[in-house]
């Protein structure tokens, strides 16, 4: 007993030592110390047959022989592991593996932070057809016929009747003939105008448009509503700007521009020298318009707002020609 | 518009520099676009009007803002007093297009350029010099905003004027020496004959004023803004007269107007007045509006002084008639059509008092939580999904035409038409796209071309067609894979070419995320643009709602495209329809799993798929997984077979199962699996 237990000392001692990898050496681990079968663990399990005299020695001398091949594999696992350690060392100044992850257009997501901002003020998300009737499009929406309000919009029609939306507008139209006051809505999408192709113009292009329709909704509302969209667009030292304008829809009506973050207002390349960045329009809801969604019975007063998001992706990414974000050259996608 | 700085300045003894007033204009609303250096001391401001301001399109429109702005007086300019004595013959048919009409006649005293000074404010204000008499009733057009004519009285038939509605297809030579056909919408100036005048649009060449001129008839009219629009815009002629026109020129401005040329022309010695003055037409009831002034201040949500509210508006021309407890009635002068309600009273008190007056408030009122449109929220899904998966989306523009679509061979589905665009641009953009597969390849094609060949691209877009009389409009997502799907590295040279399977497994990939992976399946035939043998339907809970496959190589030939391209367009709306918010909680498995790999070899046309979903059926309730880990043919396994390495996983809820009892059951599933599909275990 006493021989074949120096033998298998010997023999697991020089195969531990052997071992090139954990896992042959945990191959070793096992038949020697296996729990169920292991060379060990058998004649442990055998030593009741031993005379009672023998017990004592050779049960001290499996100890040993146990705790001696267990020393002998756990100092060679960490030799082992201290091999592997070196063969890894890494050379970071190669190029990592880096994850393969895609990215919304830049539209897409300029939209979603406007959305995100004014959800966060209580506005949800409407949308509407892209092709409409003149009703939805003009004429609810207070442009009368023969009026040059139309000139504002060139329009592109559809063949045999309707046009192309010019704005969301009819969304708000639509929204309100299927909703109760008080409202509070935004309205992303697409829109087309008669516009050729060029640096600033597409045929193409895209608005989100904003409305509230509440008791005592106040022209104050409307420029804290946008000085806290410019806020959380530009940082807190963002200061909005309205100017009188003229919209069908609207009365009073604004254009409102975001004071220039970059000059404070005094004019430099950004902001084309005015001081100022044209942002959108905006007003209070004219009573035609409630009218037309028999809004007139409530006692009710509304601001709405419309901006184009194309023009605000392009200023913030300092984008100077429109047509790169409808051609989509994989380094522009990948690059904004 | 373009205006003078100067001509401005000598109205108003304003002190500020052109740059400052440009600004105070805008301001005001009057957004001057461009300013520019003029002679040696002068600028020209171009306001951008907007068209319910109709009142400004004059210098002394203008004018009345700034004086009011400045708080300084502002020089109206003289005029001539009402002439006595015989009138000219003129006839009103419809006062309805021609509410007021009115006729001087003066004698011609010389016909000359005109002096330098007035030469110069014309060009100034973009408007061309003619002679001495053309460039008066020019002068009081940009002065006043009031258009005139000058007609050559002895070129009038019966020396008379009669303003009608033209007959059909009675014809006029314009100044401009266009020849219209004209019918009964449009309104003329006729003599006893014919048509002399395009009322408000453009006076006949006939009647013009020449040389031969010895008595002309001054006109200065008002006339019905949408009919001259209307006329305008049907012959395509756009003047300065009509432009006025169409936002409204004033009642009273007619009369001014003459006389404010006649008094020009007097005192010019270009021609002296003969005779009275015809005016015909009825002046309109004086409008006014009611102001509840706390109404307004809560409207504005701006505190207002109104006494200075009051002077301003009395200022450009609203004068405050009559004050009754609170509320304040205000004259409308006749010049503002615009001016309806108090809201658009409203306008000019916080215009006058300055926008930057009004402070910022919150709105107050009624909090309801918010829900976006399901379909917002779905796209916004998809996109997190598609890019999370590598893919990069992209915006392309809604229109095709018939030459695209049949390069890619499109096939309208049944019963559904093109939606055409009545005036496009250009020949690119006639058609509505029915499908975005055209613009996806265009994109590809303009990546590939620039030598970016390895493109993996998403958009969710709008298509458009006409069901019978029924527009339909149909969010669809479109995919497309071309060159690498795994780029290269140091590490991995060659990256990896993507085929349909990566296609596939972008659309299992999306259905897994969306909780729907059990009810999509791929059956059925592709589109036309793919490879017959490589395209399939896709089909959610037994409908169809798009397509995958390889381009055929005709198509991708036609967009330059040499890799293969893999496409697969879908409508969103099947997707959104049976898309899950969540998962219920499938407990994780607390004892060991049992495996057991087998080598199937059947022929080559038995489909995979079958195999598997026949395992999974047949497994009993202890089989967990099924799953495909091999698969090869070739000299090994024969000709017309394949051999499927398949792995199975048994596992149980309650207990760990023992090796004999997994044994039996994948002996007699391999059993099912060999007999069913005439197979032979490897």
């Amino acid at each position: 007993m006493r021989e074949k237990l120096l033998a298998l000392l010997e023999r697991t001692a020089e195969e531990v030592s052997g071992a090139q990898d954990i896992s042959a050496l945990e191959e070793v681990r096992v038949r020697v110390l296996g729990r169920k079968d292991g060379e060990l663990t058998v004649i442990m399990r055998s030593m009741g047959k031993l005379p009672a005299e023998e017990r004592p020695e050779i049960g001290k001398l499996v100890n040993q022989v146990k705790a001696q091949i267990e020393e002998a594999i756990s100092a060679r696992k960490k030799a082992l592991s201290e091999v592997k350690a070196v063969e890894v060392v890494p050379d970071l100044t190669l190029p990592g593996r880096r994850p393969r992850v895609g990215r919304a257009h830049l539209i897409n997501r300029v939209t979603d932070q406007l959305v995100d901002i004014f959800y966060g003020m209580g506005f949800e998300v409407a949308l509407g057809p892209e092709v409409e009737s003149e009703y939805y499009n003009f004429e609810c929406l207070n442009f009368p016929p023969d009026h040059p309000a139309r000139d504002m919009q060139d329009t592109l029609y559809v063949k045999g009747g309707g046009v192309f939306r010019t704005h969301t507008s009819p969304v708000q139209i639509r929204y309100m003939l299927e909703h109760q006051p008080p409202i509070r809505m935004v309205c992303p999408g697409r829109v087309f105008r008669a516009d050729v192709v060029d640096a600033s113009h597409s045929p193409v292009f895209h608005q989100i448009e904003g409305l509230l329709v509440d008791k005592m909704v106040r022209m104050s509302d409307l420029k804290g509503l946008l000085a806290e969209m410019a806020k959380q667009l530009y940082g807190a030292g963002a200061k909005v700007n309205l100017r009188p304008s003229f919209f069908p829809f609207t009365e009073p009506s604004a254009e409102f521009d975001i004071v220039c973050v970059n000059c404070e207002g005094a004019g430099c390349s950004t902001c084309g020298q005015k001081g100022r960045i044209e942002i959108g329009g905006a007003g209070m809801v004219h009573q035609e318009v409630f009218q037309a969604v028999g809004y007139d019975k409530y006692d009710v007063t509304g601001l709405a707002f419309g901006l184009g998001i194309d023009r605000l992706a392009m200023m913030m990414c300092k984008i100077g020609d429109l047509r790169l974000l409808f051609e989509n050259d994989l380094r522009f996608l990948a690059g904004v | 518009m373009k205006v003078s700085y100067k001509w401005l300045r000598d109205v108003v003894p304003f002190e500020v520099s052109a740059e400052q007033l440009a600004d105070d204009l805008t301001m005001l609303g009057l957004e001057v676009e461009g300013l520019e250096p003029w002679g040696e001391d002068d600028h020209i401001l171009d306001v951008q009007l907007t068209p319910n301001r109709g009142d400004c399109v004059s210098v002394l429109g203008i004018a009345r803002e700034i004086s009011v702005h400045y708080g300084l007086p502002m020089e109206y300019p003289r005029l001539l007093q009402m002439p006595k004595g015989a009138s000219p013959k003129v006839t009103v048919e419809d006062y309805d297009l021609c509410p007021r009409y009115t006729g001087i006649v003066l004698e011609v005293e010389k016909l000359e350029p005109s002096p330098m000074w007035m030469q110069m404010r014309l060009e100034a204000c973009g408007l061309r010099p003619i002679n001495n008499i053309v460039d008066i009733t020019n002068y009081v057009l940009v002065e006043m905003g009031q258009p005139l004519h000058a007609f050559d009285m002895d070129m009038l038939v019966g020396g008379e004027i009669i303003v009608r509605r033209a007959e059909e297809g009675e014809r006029i030579v314009l100044i401009e020496e266009r020849e219209l056909s004209l019918c009964v919408d449009d309104l003329v100036i006729a003599d006893r004959e014919k048509p002399v005048a395009l009322a408000g649009v453009m006076g006949g060449r006939e009647s013009e004023i020449s040389e031969k001129t010895k008595r002309m008839l001054l006109e200065g009219a008002s006339f019905n803004p949408a009919s001259v629009r209307r006329t305008s815009r049907r012959y395509g002629v756009v003047s300065d007269s009509s432009y006025r026109f169409e936002r409204g020129v004033g009642y009273n401005s007619a009369m001014d107007g003459s006389l404010r040329a006649c008094w020009l022309l007097q005192e010019s010695g270009s021609a002296k007045v003969v005779g009275g003055y015809v005016d015909l037409g009825e002046a309109p009831a004086s409008r006014t509006i009611s102001v509840d002034p706390a109404g307004m201040q809560d409207f504005l949500g701006m505190e207002l002084n109104w006494d200075e509210v009051i002077s301003k508006l009395a200022g450009i021309g609203i004068p405050l008639l009559s004050r009754k407890g609170d509320a304040l009635t205000f004259k409308v002068p006749d010049f503002r059509p615009d001016l309806k309600d108090e809201a658009d009273l409203a306008e000019e008190v916080a215009r006058l008092a300055g926008y930057d007056e009004i402070p910022e408030s919150f709105p107050s009122g009624t909090f309801r939580a918010p829900k976006h449109a399901p379909m917002y929220l779905f796209q916004r899904r998809l996109r997190d999904t598609l890019t999370s998966a590598g893919l990069f989306e992209t915006a392309t523009l809604s229109f095709t035409n018939h030459r695209e679509l049949d390069r890619c061979g499109y096939k309208l589905p049944e019963g559904e038409s093109l939606i055409y665009v009545e005036n496009p641009l250009s020949e690119e953009f006639t058609v509505m796209r029915p499908t975005m597969v055209p613009s996806m390849l265009a994109v590809l094609r303009h990546n590939v071309n620039r030598k970016v060949e390895d493109l993996a691209l998403f958009e969710i877009g709008n298509t458009y067609t006409m069901k019978g009389e029924e527009l339909v409009e149909r969010t669809k997502l479109i995919i497309a894979l071309t060159g690498r799907i795994v780029p290269r590295h140091w590490s991995f040279p060659q990256g990896f070419l993507g085929d349909t399977y990566d296609l596939s497994g972008i659309i299992e990939f999306l259905a897994s995320e969306l909780n729907l992976l059990e009810d999509i399946t791929f059956e059925g035939e592709g589109d036309l643009y793919c490879r017959a043998e490589s395209a399939t339907g896709l089909y959610i809970a037994g409908r169809r709602f798009g397509s995958l496959g390889q381009v055929a190589s005709d198509v991708a030939r036609a967009y330059d495209l040499e890799n293969p391209v893999f496409l697969t367009e879908l409508d969103i709306i099947p997707l959104m329809d049976c898309a899950r918010e969540v998962r219920i909680y499938q407990p994780v498995p607390q004892y060991p799993a049992v495996e057991r790999d087998l080598a199937l070899l059947v022929d080559e046309g038995v489909s995979a798929g079958e195999i598997l979903a026949f395992a999974r059926k047949e497994g009993g309730e202890l089989l967990r997984e099924v799953r495909l880990f091999d698969l090869f043919t070739g000299k090994k396994v024969g000709k017309g077979k394949k051999s499927l390495g398949i792995n199975f996983l048994y596992q149980s809820e309650e207990r760990t199962l023992t090796d004999e009892e997994v044994n039996e059951l994948h002996r007699k599933l391999v059993d099912k699996l060999v007999s069913k599909f005439k197979g032979r275990v490897r």
